[in-house]
């Protein structure tokens, strides 16, 4: 399993706002590719309305998901593919491992594939002596540095040209040099070396097509290609989500696939992988597996307010326009899914009390909505997220996030029915403020747990007589006036 | 010609994971009786007329597909060279192989691929003077593991692999091709240098044209979209180390396209 972090969302989030090196790194992410892809959507031949044909090809694929699998493994079964269907991430490593261990596989060479980082499989190969070479440039950087990836496309994007000479000198043994094009290349040879001697390949998988039965692999490197095509056998690992109809519904999806991701009118490689070489063929994997997860996502099938979270097509665009994202950078969010959608799916995946501060961290802005390929009403979601943690809910296994919190409301709302006690309430108030510094006429600080409310803004104090005791007052004043 | 669907017998696992769906999405469980209209794609009543539309584009058209493939190709660094007919490609790519050199290694080696349009180029002859080995991807016998074997060592020698399409999308500059007996996928992938030929015939509009006729056109229908399908716009790259787009990331480095116009 992969290893959990989202408890620490504030701490992490804390440390990557002082780091410089981020914040740059992050702002030149955002400026770059968030206003790019708003353009490319608008040039759409079909005008930005396209976002919301894909939303409904989405909606229709995952309403009939079960048909859509059921018709995808059966293709591929047919052309000789194995497919495994795993409920879980252990199930889903176990059969990896069972597959890789009766072919005596020691090294394999693995395409970018979030899923993958969602079952932990690297760690459980590893442990059992297999090599595992992550073969994206941006992963196979953080691998040799040994962290995880903070952008869903552009993994590597928190480390600078800089650290990453450095890395490629220690750990390649290359001369010192921070052109990215040298860089490219020495990441090139040495991987070269990796995908020709490689006896798996490990892949993720776009989308689907349940028609033809094929799955789709997207990539700009070419790592994907050379990972299915140069090892004799390929594994791709999907989550059940990734799979649409008909090959009509790929027309919409790869162009705002490619726009979203990257602002692209098409990524540089698609491939439609169906099953492993035909006797006739001279080249392709001898034998093709796809292992389709569930792992959490029929929970979030089961529900009206979620389901939608399964429309995602994991392009990143979201985190490209996120203020919040912009700020922490994908490391806080302590899961492989960063950003808006991973401030949705995360906690619906560990646990939504084990992290519960990504949904609150998110400013419910709407940039995401709008960024959004499939349209996917993330903001919707983060605030009904929120609602559980306020008010607990048995089908999530949701406890009160702060049950004071809820107690003090509740008081709130007694008050506030009832006149008497609010006018009580109000003159307790006033009293009690006088014990609170004030400055210019306002309340800087207050103490214990109201103190957030004054952590980044100062507070006006209640007014000695409030605007309704005056009214009063005056109409009383010109009542009198009236009588005299 | 893809086989016609057999039933097949659903493992234990599969059968729970398909319940558990079933459940979740409030349907019936067991098997589904019927698709709902539209889930999958039926042929449309018009197909014919806008298949026919789609086969005989005037020249005009064709002229204007060559245009914006040339404009989008320009856009993600694929080199893109009108020729007249196959004798000219044929010169232009001994030329490319003369002026160019090898990433790996000093030899120059060329895998072609066995095609009806690539053996018109007539590269044994035209690279028989110079110092270059040509391989191509002939397998008149069955592939079997030692002739695999030898395709891989010299696809792994080889800096430069020339290929067809099938297609060539315009709008997005994207090269269409399917994996068959004498294509390799691995030509258009491991050598640092890729050459595709095709015929102006062979570009069309976007990817809505393309997948109508893989849909719909009988000829294509019959062959499917085979075990791999390969989409190529632009040659390798990565923008991985602070955005900085670079060529040549583990694909080819340069990506020309040489257009039969006549």
């Amino acid at each position: 399993m992969v290893e959990i972090k989202t408890q620490y969302y504030r701490q992490n989030a804390a440390k990557a706002i002082e780091d410089t090196v981020l914040q740059k790194a992050l702002s030149n992410v955002q400026n770059r590719l968030g206003p790019a892809t708003a353009r490319m959507y608008k040039d759409l031949p079909e005008g930005p309305g396209l976002r919301q044909k894909a939303h409904e090809i989405r909606e229709a694929s995952i309403n009939h998901l079960d048909i859509l699998l059921t018709r995808l493994a059966a293709k591929i079964r047919d052309r000789g593919g194995k497919v495994y269907f795993a409920k879980d991430a252990a199930a889903a490593s176990a059969y990896c491992l069972k597959v890789a261990r009766a072919n005596q596989v020691k090294m394999a060479v693995k395409g970018k594939s979030m899923v993958t980082e969602e079952i932990g499989l690297n760690p459980i190969l590893e442990d059992n002596g297999i090599e595992v070479n992550e073969t994206d440039l941006g992963e196979y950087i953080i691998q040799l540095a040994g962290e995880t990836p903070s952008h869903i496309i552009a993994p590597a994007i928190h480390k600078t040209r800089k650290q990453i000479a450095e890395l490629f000198t220690r750990e390649l043994g290359i001369p010192y040099n921070e052109d990215p094009p040298i860089l490219t290349q020495a990441a090139r040879k040495a991987l070269r070396k990796k995908f020709l001697e490689a006896d798996m390949g490990l892949s993720g998988c776009n989308l689907a097509c349940a028609q033809t039965g094929h799955i789709t692999t997207v990539s700009n490197e070419g790592n994907i290609r050379m990972s299915t095509t140069m090892p004799k056998i390929h594994m791709a690992f999907m989550g059940m989500e990734r799979v649409v109809a008909k090959l009509a519904d790929h027309d919409a999806l790869f162009r705002l696939l490619s726009r979203g991701a990257a602002a692209q009118n098409m990524a540089g490689y698609v491939s439609y992988i169906g099953g492993p070489r035909t006797k006739d063929q001279l080249d392709g994997p001898d034998q093709f597996h796809l292992v389709i997860i569930d792992n959490g996502r029929s929970q979030i099938l089961a529900d009206p307010t979620f389901r939608e979270a399964l429309y995602c097509i994991r392009c990143a665009a979201c985190l490209n326009v996120c203020p919040a994202y912009g700020k922490i950078g994908g490391h806080a969010y302590g899961y492989p899914y960063s950003g808006p959608i991973g401030a949705v799916i995360t906690p619906l995946f560990v646990g939504i009390n084990r992290a519960k501060d990504l949904c609150c961290g998110e400013p419910l802005c709407g940039a995401c909505k709008q960024a959004c390929p499939v349209d996917i009403d993330l903001p919707r979601m983060l605030l009904a997220l929120r609602a559980k943690l306020a008010d607990g809910d048995p089908e999530w296994g949701v406890t009160r996030a702060n049950p004071g919190e809820k107690f003090a409301f509740q008081i709130w709302s007694l008050i506030i029915k009832n006149r008497k006690m609010y006018d009580l309430a109000l003159k307790i108030g006033t009293l009690f403020q006088r014990l609170l510094p004030q400055k210019n006429g306002y309340i800087p600080a207050i103490p214990f747990v109201l103190k957030g409310w004054t952590q980044s803004r100062d507070i006006k104090p209640l007014a000695r007589t409030s605007f309704l005791t005056q009214w009063k007052n005056r109409e009383n004043k010109t009542n009198r006036k009236n009588k005299s | 010609m893809t086989p016609p669907l057999t039933p097949h017998l659903p493992d234990a696992n599969e059968q729970a994971f398909i319940m558990t769906l079933q459940k979740a999405l409030g349907k019936p469980i067991g098997p589904a009786l019927t698709e709902p209209t539209g889930l999958f794609d039926t042929r449309p009543l018009d197909h014919e007329k806008r298949l026919a539309a789609y086969l005989d584009k005037n020249q005009a058209e064709k002229n204007r597909l060559l245009e914006e493939f040339i404009a989008q190709a320009k856009l993600v660094n694929m080199t893109v060279i009108p020729v007249k007919n196959t004798a000219q490609a044929g010169l232009g790519i001994q030329e490319l192989i003369a002026q160019t050199a090898p990433e790996w290694g000093t030899q120059k080696s060329v895998t072609a691929w066995h095609h009806p349009l690539i053996d018109q180029l007539n590269l044994g002859e035209r690279l028989s003077a110079d110092d270059v080995t040509l391989y191509t991807t002939d397998s008149s016998a069955p592939p079997d593991a030692v002739l695999r074997q030898e395709l891989r060592a010299h696809l792994i020698q080889s800096y430069m692999g020339i290929t067809s399409a099938d297609f060539c999308v315009a709008g997005s500059a994207t090269l269409v091709m399917r994996t068959r007996p004498n294509q390799p996928r691995a030509v258009s992938l491991v050598p640092s240098i890729h050459v595709a030929v095709i015929t102006q015939d062979q570009i069309i509009e976007n990817l809505e044209e393309l997948y109508f006729r893989l849909n719909w056109d009988p000829k294509e229908q019959a062959e499917g979209l085979t075990n791999c399908m390969t989409f190529i716009s632009g040659p390798s790259k990565t923008g991985d180390i602070e955005l900085v787009m670079v060529h040549g990331a583990h694909g080819p480095r340069q990506l020309i396209t040489y257009v039969i116009t006549d």
